[in-house]
């Protein structure tokens, strides 16, 4: 029963110093639109290299290069738009209900694509398959960024 | 009040105790042997006063012998500390990755969209499938 008690403990101090992480406070997102096909294209605006090896794990192309980005800070209360590219745009705004959580709207041409929700963590990206573009396949990257303390 | 009898028999009792941990609980009978033998000894050609006085002593010894920081209760410290890094690494496995996986609420008719957190990958994925193709000439 005492040894329980204490392994329950310890348990708990260790994940919540592990978690203490995730009560930082979100400062900046970004958004990409990545094209990703193995050949005819220039890497122009290459991907930063931890990012890419996670591309090349899901999707398996050999070239991936930046058609956009967008930044901004996500303000209390207020949905921002992001839109890297004309192709796409994105809609982030806190989900009222769910700490540290973000509703999301993924559109295309004024047609809305995906509704959803998630989670930004640190080093940890939300990568969301696009369509087939030209000869390979257009990705979403959301990145977050965290207070240094 | 303890006697010579009384503590012979005691002594042949100590001869029938089960040592479930050997080297803990002989050393401690071993002891305890000792002393009985000594207590049998003392008490042989003993009046009644001695043999209370040296029944006191034994007793006296009985109770001042606490245990120690032995073997068992390390390995004991260190199976809680195992069991509580194993339920930490249960509880952040479930709730890590697991807590904030990306939820779809709704797609357009034809796109089917999967979320899911790739250990390879060190990333969360939403895999959607059944967009329309876009050519490299298309225009916006």
């Amino acid at each position: 029963m005492k040894t329980g008690l204490l392994t329950c403990l310890i348990a708990l101090l260790l994940f919540t110093s592990a978690h203490a992480e995730e009560g930082k406070k979100l400062r900046e997102v970004k958004f990409s639109l990545i094209h990703a096909q193995s050949e005819r294209i220039e890497e122009t605006m290459p991907v930063a290299p931890k990012l890419r090896k996670s591309l090349e794990t899901l999707f398996g192309y050999d070239k991936y290069r930046i058609l956009g980005e967008a930044r901004s800070e996500l303000p209390q209360g207020k949905p921002v738009t992001f839109q890297p590219h004309p192709l796409f745009f994105i809609k982030l705004s806190r989900t009222p209900e769910k700490l540290n959580c973000y509703d999301f709207e993924l559109i295309q041409n004024d047609e809305s694509l995906v509704k959803g929700k998630y989670v930004p963590k640190k080093e940890v990206p939300l990568i969301i398959r696009g369509p087939f573009y030209d000869q390979g396949n257009l990705v979403l990257v959301i990145e977050s960024e965290f207070d240094a303390k | 009040m303890k006697n010579y009898d009384e503590f012979e028999k005691m002594l042949e009792e100590t001869d029938r105790i089960p040592a479930p941990i050997p080297e803990q609980r002989e050393s401690a009978l071993l002891r305890l042997r000792e002393d009985l033998k000594d207590a049998v000894e003392l008490n042989q050609d003993r009046s009644d006063f001695h043999q209370s006085a040296a029944w006191t002593r034994l007793e006296a010894r009985m109770v001042e012998v606490k245990p120690g920081m032995s073997l068992g209760r390390i390995l004991s410290y260190c199976a809680t500390a195992a069991a509580a890094v194993v339920v930490t690494m249960v509880l952040m496995s479930t709730g890590g990755s697991g807590q904030g996986l990306p939820e779809i609420s709704k797609a357009q008719p034809g796109i089917y969209a999967t979320p899911f957190y790739s250990e390879d990958a060190e990333a969360d994925v939403i895999w959607a499938e059944g967009y329309e193709y876009i050519p490299a000439n298309y225009t916006y």
